[in-house]
């Protein structure tokens, strides 16, 4: 069985005293979901030769359906042709129209993505849009058949739900996250290295000295990115014994291995800790060194919200 | 020392009768847990569990009076997630700089010293969300009124019980703060050698 690398705080410290175990214990009660979970899945092999084929995305999106579904999700599934920026828009607008504000929104996709030249963003931004290719799309992209990362962003504002979970698992997927509050120890791409803890504590120092609430990308008030790869990495699928991309291998076993805390639900972080635990040790060490190792991201921010019951 | 020896010397016999009994440096080691309030812009106020575990080093600059400093690990749990939403744990360094005042509150015979005190000063902590390593950083104001026990018989230990409140300034929420009970063990390595 595997497990969160992360050290488990509550399970060394709930002994200190009487007061920390009571609280602690109100983490463990019950959730009795008083709403609402929508979400839309697509996933894209065959781009119409556009762009190279891949194996496994339609089969990511057979399996999350099956997951979500299980999970008491409402979802939408579209794949391959199917999978367009047409029918993305009128599945957004169909979501909009059932949900309401305390309902959850996810959205799910595999395929190709990327970065795009196309200069800087809003300020405080970084320097470039990343995007998800939906079918039709070709290279380079053509803003007409892909979603950037603030197309994606501004076309799920009309869904009123204030709880957005957005996954991909495509290329350079971590340029979604709102660069303002991922300040993450994970660099953006693993090859070109990691940060040192000094330049990390400037960074969080910076980074408390400067917040001024805004982001260019998709921040977290917005909804909560939970990315394959690094802004600058990309990401990988593989025959057996993954037989799907290698973020979505991991993630469908977050409903069973990814509850770090045992309290009995997976949150967008645990599935994030899970997928990013399994990588590392499993694909990092025996396929991707030395250049394709890549780690999953998540948004930051203060807040986390309930993706699965823990089976 | 001279200013404290100055003070010392035009205290009033009055005060003196209140001056803690115990003087000098003060190593100390505690723990605390409570619960901690969190509320951002855009999500209602809930509670989360914390801990501490913290050393200390207290610097009489009179016998009433003096600075300290702290360096510990504190840890915030998350939140209750019945709504879907939850406020992320999270744990990481903390370090404190405060002022102390302190004073005799009552004593019985030679058995035992009833101390009162209180703390007042600053945080800076560095923290990580549980599960990642998303490392950031704020500051917090603390207020911590105390109880020292002192038995004589115990030389140079003390015990306190403690009512820590903490307000921590943080740019990503709207609320943040936290109260909880606290116990510090504390020697004080001079005493036996300065009395009688």
């Amino acid at each position: 069985m595997r497990k969160a690398i992360q050290p488990r705080i509550w399970a060394a410290g709930a002994g200190l005293l009487l007061t920390g175990m009571a609280f602690a214990g109100l983490s463990a009660c019950m959730l009795n979901a008083p709403y609402d979970k929508y979400a839309i899945v697509y996933g894209v092999a065959d781009y119409g030769g556009l762009l190279n084929t891949l194996a496994y995305p339609d089969d990511d999106a057979d399996a999350m359906f099956l997951l979500l579904d299980a999970q008491g999700y409402a979802v939408t599934i579209r794949k391959n042709d199917q999978a367009t920026r047409a029918n993305l828009l009128g599945d957004i607008d169909s979501v909009a129209a059932k949900a309401d504000k305390d309902d959850l929104f996810l959205f799910y996709f595999s395929g190709h993505g990327g970065p795009t030249g196309t200069g800087p963003e809003a300020e405080g931004g970084d320097r470039y849009d990343e995007w998800v290719s939906l079918y039709g799309s070709g290279y380079p992209p053509d803003l007409s058949t892909t979603f950037s990362d603030d197309a994606l962003n501004a076309a799920f504002k009309i869904i009123p739900c204030r709880k957005k979970v957005i996954i991909l698992d495509s290329c350079n997927s971590g340029g979604f996250i709102g660069n303002e509050l991922e300040a993450d120890g994970e660099p953006s791409s693993l090859v070109e290295g990691s940060e040192s803890l000094a330049e990390l504590a400037a960074r969080a120092i910076s980074l408390y000295a400067n917040f001024d609430g805004s982001s260019a990308d998709i921040p977290p008030w917005e909804a909560l990115v939970l990315s394959a790869a690094g802004e600058r990495e990309l990401s990988y699928e593989m025959g057996w014994p993954y037989g799907h991309g290698i973020f979505t291998y991991y993630l469908l076993e977050a409903e069973r291995e990814g509850d770090a805390n045992r309290d009995g639900w997976v949150t967008v972080t645990e599935a994030f800790a899970y997928t990013q635990d399994c990588i590392y040790r499993d694909w990092n060490f025996d396929y991707g060194l030395p250049s394709y190792v890549f780690s999953p991201h998540v948004s930051g921010g203060p807040v986390d919200y309930v993706l699965f019951e823990a089976r | 020392m001279a200013l404290s020896a100055a003070a010392d010397t035009l205290m009033p016999a009055a005060a003196r009768r209140i001056a803690s009994p115990i003087r000098g440096l003060a190593l100390g080691a505690g723990e605390g847990a409570g619960m901690a309030l969190a509320r951002s812009p855009y999500w209602p106020l809930n509670v989360q569990p914390w801990y501490t575990v913290n050393l200390s080093l207290d610097v009489p600059v009179v016998s009433f009076f003096g600075l300290g400093f702290s360096l510990g690990f504190r840890g915030t749990g998350d939140s209750d997630p019945a709504t879907g939403v939850l406020y992320r744990g999270h744990h990481g360094l903390e370090t404190g700089a405060y002022l102390y005042g302190r004073g005799r509150l009552a004593r019985a015979g030679d058995r035992l010293d009833l101390l009162g005190g209180i703390i007042a000063g600053s945080s800076a902590n560095f923290e990580v969300y549980s599960l990642t390593e998303l490392l950031f950083f704020y500051p917090s104001l603390l207020v911590e009124p105390y109880l020292e026990l002192h038995f004589p018989r115990l030389g140079a230990h003390t015990f306190s019980l403690s009512l820590p409140a903490r307000l921590d300034f943080r740019r990503d929420l709207e609320l943040s703060a936290s109260v909880g009970l606290g116990l510090r063990w504390r020697w004080y390595p001079k005493h036996n050698k300065e009395q009688p």
